[in-house]
């Protein structure tokens, strides 16, 4: 619940000084503690105030952010922030759905919205502001379950507690916002408002091999600490294990990136991994540009290697050294393996990467003097590398 | 007897026991202990002391630590564990025959999670790229004997069109028949690549002459080229509809018909 704006008491004037006879002295005190009590009792009333309204419930729509695979994992079920759902990038995003739309295990595109009344016993309804928004009561759209709008409206919405889950549909594969809002029925006061943004962009996230997504994320496996950062900030991300791409590109992720191409408008693409990981990035973007003309047009907006190794096998320990297809940005960041440490294993630097001119050789640098192959990706500083580069070049 | 002797009689016979991993396949603790002291080393000299008596290993039964070592990544849930399979198959130089052929027994009654993790290993010695079709070479020795069933589903999973071409030639068929079966192979290749990377994207139908060559895998006497069909039938609607996958759905042969259900009950 979006907690109410709030304003402290003002802050009291300094005293005036204390008088030098008795008199004046005695009516100072008494203005001082005159004063002092104005403040104390300002301020319980403010607090009150405040209290009254935290506990009181409100009329409030919350969004969540996208499902995967039928569920929400390898995220967290997350809401988005009250104090974003309106803003068109950090806001809720929803995938549209085009009508070949093909969903790996189930009916993954919806967006939940949780509709609470906040005790308002008159009737609300929900409006939307775009066509393309549909309704339902179900996340895989069980017929029955739709509800309808009339003239963009629902019909008062029904309540089996003081809260109802709502499933938001986006179909079509164009258009770029749509708001729903809460209304009251009679009157039509705007009680709370989400704007969703369609998904134009899609982040590939691959780890090392070994690293399978998981909850919560593990804070040693930076590509996945990136990705979830990403979904949280209004990106529709697939966080997925390296295994899931072959030697030739081909596999899950691969039909997932075509679909979201194909059926669902998605025409930026980021894609970064670590170790086998990088790899996979070589070798996902390769078949993607040798499938180009049977492919809708697409931009490959941000790319990243972290000691990239060639994933051509399980046991491939080759350097990945070719710069991904495609890509608009290139950032590399590597060291260099020994025996003990981490069996040789190591990326390389590669012409037109970034840091310019052919990466970062993390040892180099202070923080990065003592990396090896299985903690280069968890500083912060390749991290953040990754972050600020990936948004203004990638759109959601 | 009393209670503490009974645990005992019952308890350490099964502690004793070589402990399976989740997928019924034992390992060795003792060789599954001297690969984690080389992957977890807390110094140099100690790796050196783990490299070496994983050096004996190594020389007593190489079969045995390859099998070990692909059990390890197996399990593994880092990637400092995972790699070293890898690392040590580039230290020791072994070749295509020395890690495959103690791996092949293991796609026996292989869950499909296992058979993907050891073909994710065999992929190495496959040479499959975007442009180069895959080259089963090092299975042919496990195929001398007859169809190896574990082996043909192997093979026809990552490579339908070159395992028709391998198969056609390493197993007893008809000459006539091989060289029509190679030659539908040349035409599946073709068409899947049409299917990849054509204009008409992956659920174009195929051209006449691909469709042809499916449709004769479908109909085929052999299992194998039946399965290849369905196999094929999993890249691309036009693909699955010149395939008869609904005939394959029902196929006598259970690889065959789990492979059609992939596509049919998608």
């Amino acid at each position: 619940m979006t907690p109410p704006d709030r304003q402290g008491p003002a802050a009291p004037r300094a005293p005036r000084p204390r008088g030098t006879d008795g008199a004046r002295s005695r009516a100072g005190r008494a203005w001082v503690v005159a004063l002092l009590g104005t403040v104390a009792l300002s301020t319980a009333v403010a607090q009150t105030q405040f209290l009254d309204r935290a506990r009181a419930p409100r009329p409030d729509l919350t969004a969540f952010r996208p499902r995967n695979l039928g569920g929400y994992a390898p995220f967290a079920r997350t809401s988005v922030p009250d104090a974003l759902e309106e803003d068109a990038q950090l806001g809720p995003g929803i995938r549209r759905a085009g009508a070949t739309d093909d969903d790996p295990v189930a009916e993954d595109d919806l967006i939940e919205l949780v509709v609470d009344r906040g005790g308002l016993a008159d009737a609300i309804v929900l409006e939307r502001t775009a066509p393309h928004l549909k309704l339902w009561t179900t996340h895989d759209r069980q017929p029955g379950t739709e509800v309808p709008f009339v003239g963009d409206r629902t019909a008062p919405l029904a309540f089996g507690g003081g809260a109802a889950t709502y499933w938001v549909e986006w179909v079509g594969t164009t258009g770029a916002l749509g708001a729903l809002e809460l209304r009251a029925n009679s009157g039509g006061k705007l009680l709370d408002r989400v704007v969703l943004h369609a998904f134009d962009g899609l982040v590939v996230a691959l780890g090392g091999e070994g690293q399978v997504p998981g909850l919560p994320v593990d804070p040693n496996h930076g590509t996945f600490v990136v990705a979830t950062e990403l979904y949280e900030r209004g990106y529709d991300v697939l966080m997925r294990d390296e295994d899931e791409v072959d030697g030739t590109g081909a596999g899950p992720v691969y039909d997932q990136v075509v679909t979201a191409l194909t059926d669902r408008g998605v025409h930026e693409l980021a894609v970064f991994g670590f170790s086998h990981g990088g790899g996979s990035t070589a070798d996902l973007l390769a078949r993607l540009d040798a499938a180009s003309a049977g492919l809708p047009a697409y931009t490959v907006g941000f790319t990243s290697y972290t000691d990239g190794v060639g994933n051509a096998s399980d046991i491939d320990v080759s350097q990945e050294s070719t710069r991904p297809a495609d890509s608009g940005f290139h950032a590399n960041h590597y060291q260099h393996g020994t025996l003990f440490e981490d069996f040789f294993l190591d990326g390389t630097a590669i012409a037109n990467s970034e840091p310019p001119p052919a990466g970062l050789d993390v040892e180099t640098t202070p923080w990065g003097a003592n990396a090896t192959h299985y903690d280069v990706d968890d500083y912060v500083q390749v991290t953040s590398f990754l972050l600020s580069n990936l948004e203004p070049r990638v759109g959601r | 007897m009393n209670l503490r002797a009974a645990a005992i009689a019952v308890l350490v016979p099964l502690l004793c026991a070589a402990p399976r991993n989740a997928r019924g396949t034992d390992w060795d603790p003792r060789v599954q202990g001297a690969i984690q002291r080389v992957a977890r080393a807390a110094d140099a000299d100690g790796h050196a002391r783990a490299l070496a008596a994983l050096a004996d290993l190594e020389a007593a039964g190489r079969a045995r630590l390859v099998r070990q070592l692909f059990l390890f990544g197996e399990a593994a849930r880092d990637t400092r564990d995972a790699m070293v399979f890898g690392a040590l198959v580039e230290r020791y130089g072994w070749t295509a025959d020395e890690v495959v052929g103690p791996l092949v027994p293991l796609l026996d009654g292989a869950d499909a999670e296992r058979r993907a993790a050891l073909a994710r290993v065999f992929a190495h010695y496959e040479g499959r790229t975007l442009t180069d079709a895959a080259d089963f070479t090092v299975f042919r020795p496990h195929l001398a004997g007859g169809a190896n069933e574990a082996v043909v589903r192997h093979v026809v999973e990552a490579d339908p069109a070159s395992a028709v071409a391998l198969l056609s030639g390493a197993l007893p068929v008809d000459p006539t028949r091989a060289r029509e079966l190679a030659s539908d192979a040349a035409a599946l290749d073709r068409t899947l690549r049409a299917a990849w990377f054509g204009a008409g994207g992956r659920d174009a139908a195929p051209d006449a002459a691909g469709a042809a060559a499916l449709a004769r895998l479908a109909a085929g006497e052999h299992w194998w080229a039946r399965l290849a069909a369905a196999r094929a039938a999993r890249e691309g609607k036009g693909l699955a509809a010149a395939a008869t996958i609904d005939l394959l759905d029902a196929d006598p042969h259970p690889f065959v018909r789990e492979a059609a259900r992939r596509v049919t009950r998608r």
